[in-house]
């Protein structure tokens, strides 16, 4: 991250896969891989802030059965269908379809 | 144009051919290859010479690549066809071309053809070098069965393929866009800084990703898309109309409009204005389509369970969003949290939960026989756990039917794809309502302890036979699915004690050494049978045959452990004293009181050993003992009867003297475990709320490793003894500090799962943690705390104008918890008692009416 402060820090809501790195069911090598490369990211000396997310989430994530807790608490219907925004880094994934499509030659 | 040709063409017909000649060269050195075709050709018919068949080639040729560039593939492709008809030797020259058109209108095939054939370096690295520059979705190739699956080139292709969607499509971890089975020669090697900048770009890592862009060869593939990302990092960069724009456009869209509708919704939703909602919703998800086309399904679904949670009628919103939202994983999964917060019943809960399993598992969110899935099972498991099973049973059924027939209409309007996810079995097929089922799916994804615990827990919830066999099932699937665990051997033996059967309880327990010798439960399990052995031939008389088992149980190792030999001695001279063995029984009580260490410990255990070893006349006191003495000795036993796990009674007139001893400031100086093992005794096997409560706040006096359980058990004698919701801020303390300690929390999460869930709608052990502020104020609180605090209602629950109620109580005998001094009832009695009063009303209003 090059010292960058990452922008699932002031999101409180970021998913727990999205602080890793990870996708969402991954398997245990990847997330101690992803834990570790996060811990390297993050020193709790540096960025202690950082650390204690990366360090939250790894423990939800690598017991299922916290993880699917975790996962029913955080769908809340009252909660403001613009989080669906908000939440978001300002760029967006896409169709791959467009991908394709700019990778035709012109 | 007419006069463009004119001048190019017909205009021309009369040079001298070697004019003509150099200039048809110079058409072709300028790439004008439609002219220089058009006059190589005339030329051609005019001279058919050597010359200018050379220059009608080259035509060709140019033409060719010429309409390539100009995307005009298939009128390539036929020009190709007329130069080889009439240059058969133009075949090989006008191959790469030909491959190259083919790529490019989807078709890997031929070049994959011309691959396998293995051509000779040279020839390879040419196929190779347009697959670099030509291949646009890897996929293509990773698809196509040309070459044999385990090619490194479909390989490699298969690999970038999935690293290229994974990475356009979520975050992703490095492992998994690794790529280590691309080579630095394979032909898709540019692919892997493209990928890795992608990554690096969604990251905010913008400094790495360009770099990463840097090193991609330019004439490849994927360097045709640097410049859409550079502008992706860069918005003000300027980028000509065509796809890239269009992507990077996308990429870093804005949501802008999008906003400003949904705020309309939420306004609308918030007034509630029927207009603004109608016209917002329809401007938000056109605004989504065009901007965030990804998240369309997804809003929708998000502003339908919204919606719902602020009362939008369902007919109303099915009117409004048309066709309705798609009912995958995600909808269900808003649906069961939607549910929850209504708090509805437990059965649609878990059906909802059932479908957010069967569409997890069709889009691959959750793999089969995994703990993923167990920790869904195991969570169905618990919403049912606490009703009655029988009612469970009857109203299960009932909600199945329900909840199928609600489904049929909630699948309207849905793909082929999500119907066929989604379908119910009816009938009997709804097993997930039935915890047997669903702790039984658990085990087998995932055969913890704590999911058989669990079970085993709720299996004895039947009545006493039927609970039982249940009982023994489940440990027999525990023994059978894990072969190292001797506890299903340890709860077999205690099942088969309590029928009687001390052979086959002593069967099961060597079967559990057999499998872990090393286990202190299963030697401390022998002890503790031979004990209860002893106890009860004692209690029948049989005082040779107590000797004998204290014999037994004494030869063991584990019964040299810690004051245990004390425990043995004191029933040994309890026992020889009813019997006659006067000798044995001096000799003893001598030990006792050299090893006890303290008279009025020895006395009392002594007295405590002859109280559960005679059924008729026992030793006592003769004069009451001081109160806190009394107390610390009582704790000090009750460290080791919890230890030996021996069910021993209690004078009901010791309670008495216990609570007055523990309420003493000095009982502070009680050892915190003994406190403790007094307060649990007292709350879990005694319903003695005040003592639990009072013995357990020693244990704050202690050092800090005893709170957790402190704030444990006064939680639960706060609880068990009034109506009020003081109990849980000191569970929330437990639950907080209880991180470093498995086995209090397992404790706790049982505990938990006997609370109504109206009570109790969340495990503490899942809830944020409190601040070390917050648990400092409780434990300053509960040290100043040495009493149970009064219940204080604001209605008159014991009112004597409460009819039957006195007279109820008069003749069914007390309860434990109103044997003691504790007057206050507990929190089933009152719940008892309002199901009784609405009884009564129920009964009045029928009699009333006409």
């Amino acid at each position: 991250m090059n010292g960058q402060r990452p922008h699932w820090l002031d999101d409180p809501k970021a998913p727990l896969h999205t602080i890793l790195g990870v996708s969402e069911s991954p398997t245990h090598e990847e997330l101690r891989a992803a834990y570790l490369r996060r811990l390297t990211e993050f020193p709790p000396d540096r960025q202690p802030e950082a650390f204690q997310r990366v360090r939250e989430a790894y423990e939800l994530m690598k017991d299922p059965y916290a993880r699917f807790e975790a996962l029913l608490r955080s769908a809340d219907p009252t909660r403001s269908p613009m989080e669906l925004l908000s939440g978001h880094k300002k760029l967006h994934f896409v169709d791959k379809q467009l991908w394709l499509e700019a990778l035709k030659p012109k | 144009m007419a006069k463009k040709k004119g001048k190019g063409g017909k205009a021309q017909q009369s040079l001298d051919p070697e004019r003509e000649a150099g200039e048809i060269r110079g058409l072709l050195e300028r790439g004008k290859w439609k002219f220089a075709l058009e006059r190589a050709k005339a030329l051609h018919k005019r001279v058919d010479s050597a010359e200018s068949a050379g220059l009608l080639e080259k035509a060709y040729v140019g033409r060719v690549a010429g309409l390539r560039e100009s995307a005009l593939l298939q009128e390539a492709s036929a020009l190709i066809e007329v130069a080889v008809q009439k240059f058969p030797h133009l075949r090989q020259e006008l191959e790469g071309e030909r491959l190259v058109l083919a790529v490019r209108s989807g078709s890997v095939r031929e070049l994959l053809t011309e691959i396998a054939r293995v051509p000779e370096p040279r020839e390879r690295a040419r196929l190779e070098d347009l697959l670099r520059r030509e291949v646009t979705d890897p996929r293509e190739i990773a698809d196509c069965d040309t070459l044999p699956s385990d090619h490194p080139l479909r390989r490699a292709a298969a690999a970038v393929a999935d690293a290229f969607e994974a990475v356009i499509s979520r975050p992703v971890s490095e492992e998994e866009v690794r790529l280590t089975e691309v080579s630095r020669r394979s032909p898709f090697a540019p692919w892997k800084p493209l990928i890795h900048a992608i990554a690096a770009m969604y990251a905010g890592e913008t400094e790495r990703c360009r770099e990463l862009l840097a090193t991609i060869g330019e004439e490849s593939a994927p360097a045709r898309l640097v410049p859409a990302i550079e502008t992706m990092l860069d918005p003000s960069a300027t980028l000509p109309n065509g796809p890239s724009l269009r992507l990077a456009r996308r990429v870093t869209a804005s949501e802008t409009d999008l906003r400003a509708a949904l705020r309309r919704v939420l306004r609308g939703v918030e007034t509630p204005d029927y207009r603004l909602i109608l016209e917002g919703t329809q401007l938000a998800l056109d605004c989504c389509q065009r901007t965030r086309p990804d998240l369309t399904s997804k809003l929708r679904s998000r502003l339908w369970h919204y919606m719902t949670a602020h009362g939008a009628p369902f007919d109303a919103l099915t009117l409004l969003f048309s066709p309705p939202p798609r009912k995958d994983a995600e909808f269900w999964l808003w649906e069961v949290a939607a549910h929850c917060q209504q708090e509805g019943d437990p059965w649609t809960h878990v059906f909802y939960l059932e479908q957010y399993r069967r569409h997890a598992l069709a889009e691959k969110l959750l793999k089969p026989g995994t703990p993923e899935e167990a920790a869904l099972y195991l969570h169905m498991a618990r919403q049912l756990a606490p009703i009655d099973p029988y009612r469970n049973e009857e109203e299960a059924r009932e909600c199945a039917k329900e909840d199928a027939d609600l489904l049929e209409t909630l699948y309207d309007h849905q793909t082929p794809e999500i119907r066929a996810a989604g379908e119910v079995s009816r009938g009997p097929g709804s097993v997930m309502l039935d915890p047997d089922h669903t702790f039984r799916r658990a085990a087998q994804c995932d055969p913890q302890p704590f999911i058989f615990r669990e079970w085993m827990d709720w299996s004895g919830g039947f009545q006493a036979k039927e609970g039982e066999k249940r009982k023994e099932e489940v440990a027999e699937l525990w023994a059978s699915l894990r072969p190292g665990d001797a506890e299903p051997c340890l709860i077999l033996s205690e099942m088969a004690e309590d029928r009687g059967s001390l052979t086959k309880a002593m069967k099961y327990l060597d079967e559990g050494e057999e499998r872990n010798r090393l286990d202190p439960a299963l030697r401390r399990a022998r002890l503790t049978l031979w004990l209860k052995a002893a106890l009860k031939h004692a209690k029948g008389n049989k005082p040779h045959l107590a000797l004998k088992d204290l014999a037994n149980a004494q030869e063991l190792e584990a019964a040299t452990e810690g004051a245990r030999p004390l425990l043995i001695e004191a029933l040994r001279a309890a026992i020889a004293e009813s019997g006659g063995f006067e000798e044995m029984a001096k000799t003893a009580r001598e030990n006792i009181a050299r090893f006890g260490g303290d008279d009025l410990f020895a006395t009392t255990l002594l007295h405590l050993a002859s109280a559960n070893t005679s059924k008729t006349k026992h030793k006592s006191f003769t004069k009451t003992p001081p109160a806190l003495p009394f107390a610390l000795a009582m704790a000090r036993i009750m460290t080791l009867v919890r230890d030996c796990r021996l069910p021993l009674q209690v004078p009901p007139k010791w309670r008495s003297w216990l609570r007055s001893g523990a309420k003493n400031k000095a009982f502070r100086q009680a050892p915190p475990q003994a406190a403790l093992a007094l307060a649990e005794w007292a709350c879990f096997h005694q319903d003695d709320y005040e003592l639990a409560f009072a013995a357990a706040g020693a244990a704050f006096h202690g050092p800090a490793l005893h709170h957790p359980r402190a704030f444990f058990l006064r939680a639960a004698a706060l609880y068990r003894s009034n109506l009020t919701s003081e109990w849980r801020r000191p569970l929330q303390c437990a639950g907080t500090l209880s991180k470093n300690d498995p086995e209090l929390r397992q404790e706790i999460s049982a505990w938990e799962r006997h609370i109504p869930m109206i009570f109790h709608p969340r495990s503490v052990l899942t809830m944020e943690d409190l601040s070390p502020a917050e648990i400092e104020r409780q434990l300053e609180m509960e040290k100043r705390r040495a009493a149970l605090p009064k219940l204080e209602l604001p209605f008159p629950v014991f009112s004597p104008t409460v009819p039957n109620r006195k007279k109820k109580r008069e003749k069914t005998a007390p309860s434990p918890a109103h044997s003691g001094a504790n007057p206050e009832p507990n929190q089933d009695e009152l719940l008892d008692l309002f199901g009784e009063l609405f009884d009564e009303f129920e009964v009045r209003e029928q009699k009333d009416r006409p």
